[in-house]
């Protein structure tokens, strides 16, 4: 079980697929690396399986993997090294524009979707304080101050 | 005793063997997964799977003891001929297909009863998880199992070399059970050496399988402790690979011996000797394969958790694991075969057995299956037009 030293696995993180759940297998895998390079599990530089090796243990079509891992690699979040390895990354400032205008655009949605429900402009307040405490908490270190 | 008699006594030896083993093989699977069926982890004990498996170990005893009325019982009536021959094949047959039927039928009622009761219902997070790649067996293990299979086939082809130049113009090609040469063949390299390449053929297959499958993947639930089954599956897969070549070698020893038979090395064993020089081989591999499966369990449901660097609760035999949380009983027809196009996996872990078998919803499975035939096919059209 000697796994090589550079390129040990970080056992804190795995993926989790709910066949049940309305959300698409690919967007779960997708939301899963998003959370983990949030929060500090899934720290700059580590390795991804590859989606031939994630797909098999996950029962799913390895197409599916390749959609998630597509759409992370647009968004800044992975990269192919020269040695065909899939490593995190975390987007550089320079893409910052263009990320926070889509951003904003989905949290317009969801803001949306909470006062179309009733909910008020004070609960939204709290409720998203709350989670930013929940995230910050349970990863102090890694607020990183951008450049 | 008569070589016949010797004959029903081996096969009504082999029969009780796997008679006991599809007895015992509900006891063998993941705990979750019970007769075939995936039930909840508080499932596993509920009366009608228990019955289910009642009812499956009924049938099979059932079919042993038809099947050695048929190895030893037919014979003795007279019929003769060459349906004393048969007969005790055909009990084997009738074993595993009177067990299919016993696993096919009891299957489908605790599948009718989960449906019913709706025990997957509303579970929410039915899941498949996966971390990273599984721990790698070591290719050091897998190196040392292949060689002696390794310096048998050598010494073999070594010995075959040695020796080519100094064989008869005539090679003994067919033996009886009595022990005397009844084929002779023209010397040529194809002849004198076609056990040794066909020695070097199974042991290219049997490497490669072993490789395969100490790639397949490793069956994970979202509640799993996964360091420990990381580690049980992983010495799972290594204990199978090294099966496979253990196999391997009592094949090379005998295909070895009867190389050296054939070429006049050494004299042929005693007349009572041929038939057990002949059949204890495979009655060796069944007991080595039943054994180890038996004492391993499908996907290592029978090895104790084993512990873990970190420490950890020392977990014993009774810590199982939860599998994969997904109702996957649609993909696996009768239970038996596997059919998943959306799987990309080759080879699954067997729904009811120790072993793999193919994704059939998989076209490089079909490859696999059929490529052997096509090789066979193009070898023999080869050597007709030699």
């Amino acid at each position: 079980m000697t796994v090589g030293s550079e390129t040990r696995e970080p056992p804190s993180f795995r993926f989790v697929v709910d066949f049940d759940s309305p959300v698409p297998v690919y967007r779960q895998i997708h939301q899963a690396v998003v959370e983990g390079i949030a929060d500090g599990r899934l720290p700059e530089g580590a390795r991804l399986p590859s989606s031939r090796r994630l797909a098999s243990d996950l029962a799913i079509h390895y197409h599916t993997v390749n959609k998630a891992y597509d759409l992370l690699r647009r968004e800044g979040f992975l990269a192919l090294t020269r040695r065909k390895e899939l490593r995190v990354l975390r987007p550089h400032v320079g893409d910052r524009e263009g990320f926070l205008r889509d951003w904003s655009g989905r949290q317009e949605t969801l803001l949306s979707e909470a006062l179309a429900h009733g909910l008020t402009p004070p609960e939204v307040e709290s409720r998203l304080r709350e989670l930013l405490v929940r995230r910050g908490a349970r990863h102090p270190g890694t607020a990183r101050s951008g450049a | 005793m008569t070589p016949v008699s010797f004959l029903e006594g081996y096969i009504a030896t082999l029969a009780i063997l796997l008679g006991v083993f599809l007895y015992w093989l509900p006891d063998l699977t993941p705990r979750t997964i019970r007769l075939g069926v995936r039930v909840p982890p508080e499932r596993t004990d509920d009366p009608a799977v228990l019955r289910s498996i009642r009812r499956f170990r009924a049938g099979a005893l059932l079919s042993l003891a038809l099947a050695l009325l048929a190895i030893v019982g037919i014979p003795a009536t007279g019929i003769g001929g060459i349906a004393d021959r048969l007969v005790p094949v055909a009990g084997i047959f009738l074993l595993v297909a009177g067990s299919l039927v016993s696993y096919v039928v009891f299957r489908g009622q605790l599948l009718h009863v989960k449906e019913e009761e709706h025990w997957m219902q509303g579970r929410a997070g039915m899941s498949v998880a996966a971390g990273w790649s599984a721990p790698k067996p070591s290719a050091r293990h897998l190196g040392l199992w292949i060689l002696p299979s390794l310096l048998l086939l050598g010494a073999v082809w070594g010995a075959g070399l040695f020796l080519y130049p100094g064989l008869p113009a005539e090679i003994p090609v067919h033996y009886t059970l009595s022990g005397s040469v009844n084929a002779w063949a023209p010397k040529s390299f194809l002849v004198a050496f076609s056990l040794p390449l066909v020695g070097a053929a199974i042991l290219t297959l049997f490497a490669l399988l072993s490789w395969v499958i100490t790639r397949t993947r490793t069956e994970l639930g979202p509640r799993e402790d996964w360091a420990s089954e990381h580690r049980r599956q992983g010495i799972f897969r290594e204990r199978m690979a090294a099966l496979l070549l253990g196999v391997a070698a009592i094949v090379e020893a005998q295909l070895a011996f009867l190389s050296l038979l054939l070429w006049g090395a050494i004299a042929p064993p005693a007349s009572g000797w041929v038939l057990a020089v002949a059949l204890a081989p495979a009655l060796l591999v069944v007991a080595l394969v039943l054994t180890v499966s038996v004492r391993t369990g499908q996907l290592g449901a029978r090895i104790p958790a084993p512990a873990g660097p970190a420490g950890g609760p020392s977990s014993g035999p009774s810590v199982r694991a939860y599998g994969p949380e997904r109702d996957d009983d649609r993909f696996w027809k009768g239970g038996i075969l596997y059919y998943n196009p959306d799987d990309s996996s080759i080879l699954v872990a067997k729904r009811f057995g120790v072993g793999w078998t193919f994704n059939f919803g998989h076209p490089v499975s079909w490859v696999a299956l059929l490529a052997p035939f096509l090789l066979l096919g193009i070898a023999l059209v080869l050597l007709a037009h030699l």
